[in-house]
């Protein structure tokens, strides 16, 4: 069983212009102690999707399909429960470490606040303990820990951030652009400490970005999302070397890195979620459009061994 | 590549931003500690390159840009802009305006206050419309009136001119509070009063003979110079005007002198990162190029891309809209007319921010700073918007200042790269040489964090530790030095590097209990430059000092070796570093590196 199994899931905004649909009809799973790389530009649902599995979108979203946690049904389940689940079986950790942690606390405050929130009878000195052994696991010394959030530096909050989705051993971790604020050495240490981290905790990791390269570095499985669909899904070395979906392709080819000879890029403009194209959303920017593009979203199929796509070129 | 004239020859800029802490140490000073953003950069940018300015967040990298066209004052230095005589050539006619006459003129302006006030007390003549003479109290108030407007006049020419602007940061926050409180008020209530007496008696007091004369500019605490250089020109009529800026420290921050800088703001644009932030939700597209087109005086259909440009000074509407919609065109927002209407919340990202290119380019410039300009946009429109600023490049005849953290895109645009940490330059030249092979470490490890997108190339990295440090409290030496992987004993060790040992030390949860009753809190220890210490009764603090060389013995080698000496001194165990090597850029292999390995 997977560890997270999300069916025919779609999430609609409410808004003054009518419902915004962020994320339509999706699949995806996740095992333990895997990496799976969620990919897309902005407005393509991925933070949504992430938001979804915690249930933490705006009330009166609307929210159909199934997400199974661990066997739990995340959709149907109660407030009280999913409040039993949220950092404690799951956490997530936020793009922007300079306003997710409160400046009038010390980061001992938040590590004995986040720790009775579902241990409530522990004892102030084993609180204490549980947190040095995390922030020692992401090198904060642990001695610092009475100092407030303003006394560390960026990278190092993202650290503590880490820290406390880590004290109740969770078993799955939702990183939504974890490293976005951050400069590019940092990014770098972060993501090889949430590397190392993932192996001793066992978990399984939703790495939410819309940085290739960090996806190629550390991700195991990937999916990559357009105007609120997963266009794409499969192992990561093999969607690298041979991509389906002709976003995808044109997302590869527009990754700007060192050994990048040539401008190149997607015509167009994406997608407006109010009003998207009719059929594939991606068909107006298509170079490999064809008549039916227009008139249906295509199917998912698995034109390949493990592999997933939804496009017309790749029929069943 | 040619060599081509620099158009920005920037000599030692440093921009120091001053921490304030509180309302009466602005007053009173105190405020000492300052942010060194920028500490010592020299570059040029040659006429039509890419110069790219790359580092990470804090490095200085924008503040070097804001400085280029005086946004930022800078604190010490010098930057010489020189724009050729054929693109001035373009301009209207400026006349040459050296500012420091008209310091001089504030200097004879209280001269004449001071023969006023000398007139006033003598003959109270300038009271008599008001008709106070006859009375012997008229005589006092006069002579009272003019002692003061002597002292204002003096008050108001010297917080002009700020003498004493290279004084420490607290006489001159002093000085000036006393100014503010004690003179200033006087000054004003002169100004008026002069004011009242001209409007009386018609006749034009210092304040009105200033302002006949066109002198009357309302501050000259800067530096700022545009000379016109007569370049062998024998007729005066017209001559081939080559502009040379000079921006000095204290460069313009005041209002007044906006129309000085606007013409050098028609040389140099800028593009930021935030595209949304930087379009007014409010106007349409055409509207806020229209803004800057007629601020500059810039709209002429015909000298669009040939470069014969009239400057005239109210620009017809039809101008502007012809203009507006040439620049939407050159930006690739077609059709123009429907752009030109919208409101620029109805753009996407990649479009506003050619919106925005578009109104850098209005006031015809020939340096574009780009600051960031594609960080913001997705992945599938960056490439572009570079393109459209390559191709931008070659249509206008422009220079960029392109500025960036992301190696990667200034590889493939930048002709020359400057690589700053800390408001240094530890690595500059021509990009393909750096690329091919980085000389300075922190360069290399900047190339090493790239992540490649290319999972079959998976590798380990060697990462620099930690983080960049404060600005305010730069390390000594090589600012890179407490990360650096290839350190040497002479590169800066310190106080503070000790402490950060210690530190590290307690990661390790099997020692941390040893170590806390080994040497004690952090907080018990003081780093003063070369200096660690902690205070100790003299009993212990042997032991300590024993302890301290053990774990030294552990420490990585450079910071062993830069240790003088570790020893009892009273009641204080200090640990004494060696000073570092004078650290200072040098030719390497066809580029400039800061690095005390070569």
């Amino acid at each position: 069983m997977s560890l997270l199994e999300i069916r025919a899931l779609t999430v609609r905004y409410k808004s003054r212009a009518g419902p915004v649909p962020a994320v339509q009809d999706l699949d995806l799973d996740l095992e333990k102690g895997k990496t799976l790389g969620l990919v897309g530009e902005s407005g393509c649902g991925k933070s949504t999707l992430g938001k979804a599995v915690l249930r933490i979108l705006p009330e009166r979203t609307e929210v159909l399909g199934s997400i199974r946690f661990a066997g739990k049904d995340l959709v149907a389940a109660s407030a009280a429960d999913l409040q039993a689940i949220r950092g404690y079986n799951v956490s997530l950790i936020f793009q922007d470490p300079m306003t997710r942690l409160d400046p009038l606390m010390t980061i001992e405050d938040h590590f004995l606040e986040l720790l009775r929130s579902h241990e409530s009878e522990i004892e102030d000195d084993a609180a204490r303990e549980r947190a040095k052994t995390v922030l020692t696991a992401v090198r904060i010394p642990p001695d610092r820990m009475g100092q407030y959030p303003h006394e560390f530096s960026g990278g190092m909050r993202q650290r503590i951030m880490i820290a406390l989705a880590l004290v109740f051993n969770p078993t799955l971790l939702i990183a939504d652009e974890p490293t976005t604020s951050l400069d590019v050495i940092v990014e770098a240490q972060i993501l090889h400490l949430l590397d190392s981290i993932k192996r001793d905790f066992d978990m399984g990791v939703m790495l939410i970005t819309h940085n290739l390269g960090l996806v190629a570095e550390y991700a195991d499985e990937m999916a990559v999302m357009y105007a609120g669909r997963i266009v794409e899904r499969g192992h990561v070395p093999e969607v690298f070397r041979d991509p389906l979906h002709p976003y995808t392709k044109g997302l590869l080819e527009s990754v700007i890195d060192l050994d990048t000879k040539a401008l190149t890029s997607i015509p167009g403009q994406p997608p407006d979620l109010l009003d998207p194209p009719k059929g594939c959303a991606f068909h107006p920017r298509c170079a490999a459009v064809m008549a039916q593009c227009s008139s249906a979203v295509p199917p998912v199929t698995r034109p390949r061994e493990g592999r997933e796509t939804r496009c017309y070129l790749y029929p069943g | 590549m040619t060599m081509a004239a620099p158009l920005v020859r920037a000599k030692d800029m440093k921009v120091h931003y001053p921490l304030f802490k509180g309302f009466l140490q602005r007053l009173f000073g105190g405020g000492r500690l300052v942010v060194r953003a920028l500490d010592g950069v020299s570059f040029e940018v040659r006429r039509g390159e890419i110069f790219g300015l790359v580092g990470e967040s804090g490095c200085g990298k924008s503040t070097a840009g804001r400085a280029l066209m005086g946004l930022t004052p800078i604190t010490d230095g010098e930057i010489v802009l020189e724009f050729p005589e054929e693109a001035a050539g373009r301009e209207e006619r400026v006349r040459p305006l050296g500012l420091r006459l008209v310091c001089l003129a504030w200097w004879a302006a209280a001269a004449v206050h001071l023969a006023d006030a000398a007139g006033f007390a003598l003959t109270g003549s300038a009271f008599l419309p008001l008709g106070l003479m006859a009375s012997t109290p008229g005589i006092y108030l006069a002579l009272v009136g003019g002692a003061a407007t002597a002292l204002a006049g003096l008050g108001l020419a010297l917080w002009m001119l700020q003498p004493w602007s290279r004084r420490p940061a607290r006489v001159v926050a002093g000085i000036n509070a006393i100014l503010a409180f004690a003179i200033m008020p006087w000054g004003l209530f002169e100004v008026a009063m002069e004011s009242a007496i001209v409007a009386y008696l018609g006749t034009p007091g210092p304040v009105g003979l200033l302002r006949r004369s066109g002198w009357l500019v309302p501050a000259t605490r800067f530096t700022l110079r545009k000379e016109g250089v007569l370049e062998g020109a024998e007729d005066d009529e017209d001559p081939p005007w080559s502009e040379r800026w000079l921006l000095g420290p204290r460069a313009v921050k005041t209002a007044g002198l906006s129309w000085v800088l606007k013409q050098l703001r028609a040389k140099v644009q800028i593009v930021y990162q935030d595209p949304h932030a930087a379009m007014s939700p409010g106007m349409t597209i055409g509207e806020s190029i229209g803004h800057a087109l007629r601020a500059h005086g810039t709209s002429t259909v015909a000298g669009a891309a040939a470069g014969s440009l009239e400057r005239s000074r109210e620009p017809a509407r039809e101008d502007v809209r012809a203009s507006a919609l040439r620049l939407l065109e050159d930006v690739g927002l077609r059709p123009p007319e429907q752009f030109h209407d919208r409101l620029s919340t109805e753009l996407s990202g990649g479009q506003k921010q050619r919106a925005v290119i578009a109104r850098a380019l209005a006031p015809r410039p020939l340096l574009l700073v780009a600051d960031e300009p594609v960080a913001l946009l997705d992945m599938s429109i960056r490439a572009m918007v570079l393109d459209l600023l390559l191709d931008l490049k070659r249509r206008y005849g422009l220079t960029y200042v392109f500025i960036t953290h992301d190696l990667a895109t200034a590889k493939l645009v930048c002709d020359r790269i400057a690589i700053m940490y800390l408001g240094r330059i530890v690595e500059m030249g021509e990009a393909s040489r750096i690329y091919a092979d980085p000389k300075h470490p922190y360069t290399k490890a900047l190339l090493d964090a790239i992540p490649i997108p290319d999972p079959a190339r998976r590798r380990t990295k060697v990462l620099p530790k930690g983080e960049v440090p404060d600005a305010v409290f730069p390390p000594a030496g090589c600012r890179f030095h407490p990360r650096c992987p290839v350190a040497l004993p002479s590169c800066g060790w310190e106080g503070r590097d000790f402490l950060e040992y210690l530190e590290e030390r307690r990661l390790d949860p099997a020692t941390l209990a040893a170590e806390e009753e080994a040497f004690g809190e952090i907080p018990d220890w003081s780093a003063e430059g070369p200096l660690a210490s902690r205070k100790l009764p003299p009993e212990k603090a042997e032991a300590l000092a024993t302890r301290v060389r053990e774990a030294l013995e552990e420490a990585p080698v450079p910071l062993r070796k830069a240790v003088a000496s570790v020893g009892v001194e009273g009641d204080y165990v200090r640990i004494r570093f060696r000073p570092p090597a004078v650290l200072a850029p040098k030719e390497v292999e066809g580029r400039t590196v800061e690095c005390l390995l070569y």
